[in-house]
């Protein structure tokens, strides 16, 4: 090897892959300026997502208010950007949730194997077949007299259903590292089933987890829309607009803004975020791409 | 180039076939310039490292080379049916009826959905107007041949039957339609040792009873030299030397058969030597005229005329050729 | 707590059907699948028949289901069971109850209604009662809000509508996702593999009702080819059906066109072309197997999802289906109308199940040995 060629680690290779992909680049951009418009702009621009003007109803979008007004007075754009927080928030840690039961349960299968695995596997397989939104609607309803706003009964309602693939795919990558030499050469060297678990076998497992969870995200999203739609919802959201949007549609007249901007946001977000999990897959492991 | 042995009782003529693979990056040259023949129930050996162009050269026999990457040229004969250019369609009658071919892994080979009848039956459906009682009939009977009794093999998946097996009915299915030529691309590769020599007893007997002709595919010299009557060696796409198996094995001429010859275990020879490695690996040459011969990076004898210009392939004796302006001499004997 | 611990107990109980021994998985097996058979002939056929029909199928089953089915079987009638009661313990979890919002309910008024519909105040004991109701006396129990009528006499206009618009969906996903898929496997990399590939990522990344609701304005607003909402003739059916299919069949899609350029690589295609088949024989008879298998074991969580989706698509068009029971049944603490619809929704999901397994055996000869 000459001394001018640096030595590339796999992650950064990945990177490179990554950074080719245009798509993956074109979806991450998108959604760092989503995230940052929802965090930053309400405060920026003094946006109030909830104050009525009996005056300013259904105003069509316009210089002062640029998404226009909702049947109350509202904002549109301040609505918009306020319930994308709640979106993404909830995406992000009901995929957490999720990751962490599915990895613990996926890599405890995994690593013992056998009649354990396949006992376990046994209830994921099934579960994987059950509509879990009798769950989700159930789970929430037992948070019905929470106060509005707090979120964390939809974390763990929808984190809970969403565990499976996780727990799949971890066990799946788990049993095959397991009998790798280097997992057996630390048993033989007398290290516990915990450390293995922790030190050998978990860290490999990181990129799958990373790009799956990537890819958890959306349709996480995707079910707390369906639970707004439904009135389960607890707080200001893209799913909740997208419904006060529909709730409107009549053949007489057109609130095409109360309907459309939600939707595109979610749209564009949901979007960017397949592109980015693809992206982080075919960098990642390029011989699994499909 | 003069081709060896002018004259109309080949079975397969190929005459200077050129396959070239040509992507948006790069052209790729992969088989170039490559002529040789195959007379009836001859086998003749193509000899070579992984990637230096032999099983492309098999399959564009066949027309199967990767498309639309592959481009072939020069000019393949199957008795007198060109078959270079020729319409997908014409080939399509040639394919597993006049030229068959049976690949390296026998179970991949197979396909895991379909039982061993119907996979048997669909090529005399193609081929034949062979159909019920008397398919079946045909089928038993070449079952038969290649060793596997019983009818009930008929109705067998894949997966239900040994490696030995399912080479067996790869063989079987090459069969059916009585072809003119058998191509074997490394038929034993993935075999066991005892398996392997019953399969080349297999084809030695099929070369006996029914004059095929067999193009038989390998890397393993050892193999080759048990079963062919001449051997083509291939370096990086090109012939490097071409003879009766005796003599290639005895007295290799080109440096590249030599080492190959050292890399491989011999029982014929004394106990006691060692295996040589070939150091490096075989090029990936771009689609343009050579500048030097390909082998002198890796070439142990390489010397200052091998890097102007590209040697010829030249006659060295009857049914002999070789691409080498510094031939190993008759003199010496191979190292044991 | 007894409740929590009864429930991972059942839990347990449920893995350890994985041990079951073989003779003891088709006897077990065959004695509950007569038993299924048994509960739901029961609703239309009356009780003797209805036992006969019982141990007839016991015994067919017994003679004639393959073990992998009966292995099955035995897992997946206990978890019914098991579904029951922890639904039960959830809904007795969510605060407020069936009798709550009645103006002003005395505790001795409560007393009595609670007897009158057999919903004591306790989780376990009302799964008694649940269980009792619909072994011995086959029925679903009477709804506390829709005064008069049984869950049974609710559900039954509503199944065949929420089971034609699950199925219709299902078609149609399979439909679109396969031709979508394999055409773009088979042109990889052309421009029609990356338009059809983009179609199937929009489809995956918008929510059913949003599809629907675009749609409602385009195709009925704007256009005017299709009613609104509501239910009765075809037209009625087009948009929740194909609401619910696209993002299904984005994923067919997906699974299908992987599958596809997998088996294309195989050697086994290899040897098909050397044999001298057409490529369309190639691809229908050699490659099409084995793109069919992974979309296969894609069914059941598809038809998870179609579900899921039904719940939102039914309110949405106004569609009297089973979904709309269950969210009103859910919302209004209606305990039976939940646990009725829960069971012929969990019902139909392993009926399904069972069918795809039995498929799946069938499309790929090397899973058919395993487990006998």
């Amino acid at each position: 090897m000459t001394p001018h060629s640096v030595q590339k680690s796999p992650f950064q290779l990945a990177m490179q892959r990554l950074a080719r992909n245009r798509f993956a680049v074109a979806g991450a951009l998108l959604l760092c300026a989503i995230a940052l418009a929802c965090v930053l702009l309400p405060a920026l621009l003094a946006l109030d997502p909830t104050t009525t003007h009996p005056a300013l109803r259904n105003l069509a979008p316009a210089s002062g208010h640029l998404f226009g007004t909702d049947t109350l007075g509202r904002d549109v754009l301040a609505r918009v950007l306020v319930g994308g927080r709640t979106s993404l928030l909830v995406g992000i840690a009901a995929t957490a949730v999720s990751i962490l039961v599915g990895v613990s349960y996926g890599a405890i299968a995994g690593f013992y194997g056998g009649k354990v695995d396949e006992a376990m596997m046994r209830l994921v397989d099934f579960l994987y077949g059950l509509p879990y939104m009798f769950l989700v609607i159930l789970i929430m309803l037992m948070f019905s007299e929470t106060a509005r706003g707090d979120m964390l009964p939809v974390f763990l309602a929808l984190g809970l259903v969403q565990w499976l693939t996780m727990a799949r795919i971890v066990r799946g990558q788990v049993l095959t590292l397991r009998h790798q030499e280097f997992v057996l050469a630390a048993e033989l060297l007398g290290a516990s089933d915990l450390r293995i678990l922790l030190r050998h076998v978990l860290p490999n497992v990181l990129g799958v987890v990373v790009v799956y969870g990537t890819l958890m995200v959306p349709s996480v999203i995707i079910l707390e829309s369906f639970l707004s739609f439904l009135g389960l919802g607890v707080a200001l959201s893209w799913g909740q607009l997208v419904s006060d949007g529909i709730a409107v549609v009549n053949p007489v007249r057109s609130y095409w803004w109360l309907l459309f901007w939600p939707s595109a946001f979610l749209a564009a977000t949901l979007l960017s975020l397949n592109f980015v999990g693809d992206g982080l897959r075919d960098a990642l492991d390029p011989k699994a791409r499909t | 180039m003069i081709p060896p042995n002018e004259g109309t009782q080949e079975r397969l003529r190929v005459r200077d076939l050129c396959v070239r693979f040509v992507t948006r990056e790069r052209t790729v040259r992969a088989v170039d310039g490559v002529s040789f023949d195959v007379r009836p129930g001859e086998v003749v050996g193509l000899v070579g490292e992984s990637g230096c162009g032999k099983s492309v050269t098999s399959l564009a026999i066949l027309g199967l080379q990767e498309k639309p990457a592959g481009r072939v040229t020069g000019s393949i004969r199957l008795g007198d049916t060109e078959l270079v250019g020729s319409s997908e369609s014409a080939l399509r009658k040639i394919r597993g009826n006049r030229i068959s071919m049976i690949f390296q892994d026998p179970l991949s080979s197979l396909n895991p959905y379909l039982r061993i009848g119907e996979q048997l039956a669909e090529v005399l459906e193609l081929h034949t107007d062979l159909r019920g009682e008397r398919a079946v009939a045909r089928m038993l009977e070449i079952l038969n041949q290649v060793g596997i009794p019983g009818a009930e093999r008929l109705r067998a998946y894949p997966h239900e039957l040994s490696g030995g097996m399912r080479q067996r009915v790869c063989i079987a299915m090459a069969l059916l339609c009585d072809p003119e030529l058998l191509i074997a691309d490394e038929p034993t590769t993935m075999l066991d040792v005892t398996i392997q020599a019953q399969i080349l007893e297999l084809l030695r007997s099929l070369r006996e009873t029914r004059n095929t002709s067999i193009l038989f595919i390998s890397h393993d010299l050892g193999v080759v030299a048990e079963l062919c009557d001449r051997v083509v060696v291939m370096y990086a796409g090109r012939i490097v030397e071409q003879a009766p198996t005796a003599q290639l094995l005895h007295h290799p001429l080109h440096p590249y058969t030599e080492a190959l010859l050292k890399s491989t275990p011999r029982v014929d020879l004394p106990r006691g030597g060692t295996l040589r490695p070939i150091a490096g690996l075989p090029p990936r040459l771009p689609d343009k005229q050579l500048e030097a011969c390909a082998f002198a990076p890796r070439c142990p004898r390489v010397r200052e005329g091998c890097t102007q210009g590209e040697p010829a392939l030249e006659s060295a004796g009857p049914e002999r050729l070789r691409r080498c302006i510094a031939p190993v001499s008759e003199m010496e004997t191979p190292e044991s | 707590m007894i409740e929590a611990l009864a429930l991972l107990g059942g839990i347990a109980a449920l893995a350890a059907t994985a041990w079951c021994p073989p003779r003891l998985t088709r006897i077990l097996g065959s004695l509950l699948f007569g038993l299924v058979m048994g509960v739901v002939l029961r609703f239309s056929l009356g009780v003797s028949l209805a036992l006969v029909a019982s141990v007839a199928a016991a015994a067919l089953a017994y003679r004639f289901l393959p073990l992998l089915v009966l292995r099955r079987v035995v897992f997946l009638v206990p978890a019914l069971v098991l579904l029951i009661f922890a639904t039960t313990l959830l809904m007795y979890k969510a605060p407020g109850n069936p009798f709550a919002n009645e103006r002003a309910t005395s505790p001795q008024v409560e007393a009595a209604l609670r007897a009158q519909y057999g919903v004591p105040k306790n989780a376990p004991q009302f799964f008694g009662i649940y269980m009792r109701r619909l072994l011995v006396e086959g029925t679903l129990g009477p709804s506390i809000k829709v005064q008069g009528r049984s869950v049974e006499e609710l559900i039954a206009p509503a199944f065949p509508v929420s089971v034609a618009l699950g199925l219709l969906s299902l078609v149609l996903s399979v439909f679109i996702g396969l031709t979508l898929g394999i055409f773009a496997g088979l042109k990889r990399n052309s421009v029609a593999d990356h338009l059809s590939m983009a179609l199937a990522l929009f489809g995956i990344s918008l929510p059913s009702f949003v599809l629907g609701a675009g749609m409602m304005i385009v195709f009925s607003l704007w256009l005017g080819w299709l009613p609104v909402a509501g239910w009765g003739t075809l037209k009625h059916l087009v948009m929740p059906a194909l609401a619910l299919a696209l993002p299904n069949a984005a994923v067919i899609a997906r699974l299908a066109r992987g599958g596809m350029i997998e088996v294309m690589q195989q050697d086994f295609i290899r040897t098909a072309r050397a044999k001298g088949l057409p490529e369309s024989w190639v691809i229908a008879r050699h490659a099409l197997r084995g793109t069919l298998i992974p979309v296969v074991s894609f069914l059941g969580p598809a038809a998870a999802a179609i579900m899921t989706g039904s719940f939102v698509v039914e309110i949405l068009f106004a569609v009297p289906g089973m979904g709309q029971w269950f969210v009103k049944g859910a919302i209004n603490r209606d305990y039976s109308v939940v646990l009725g619809t829960a069971i012929v929704y969990f019902g139909i999901i392993i009926l399904f199940n069972l069918l795809v397994d039995l498929a799946y055996s069938w499309l790929d000869p090397r899973v058919r040995g395993r487990g006998t």
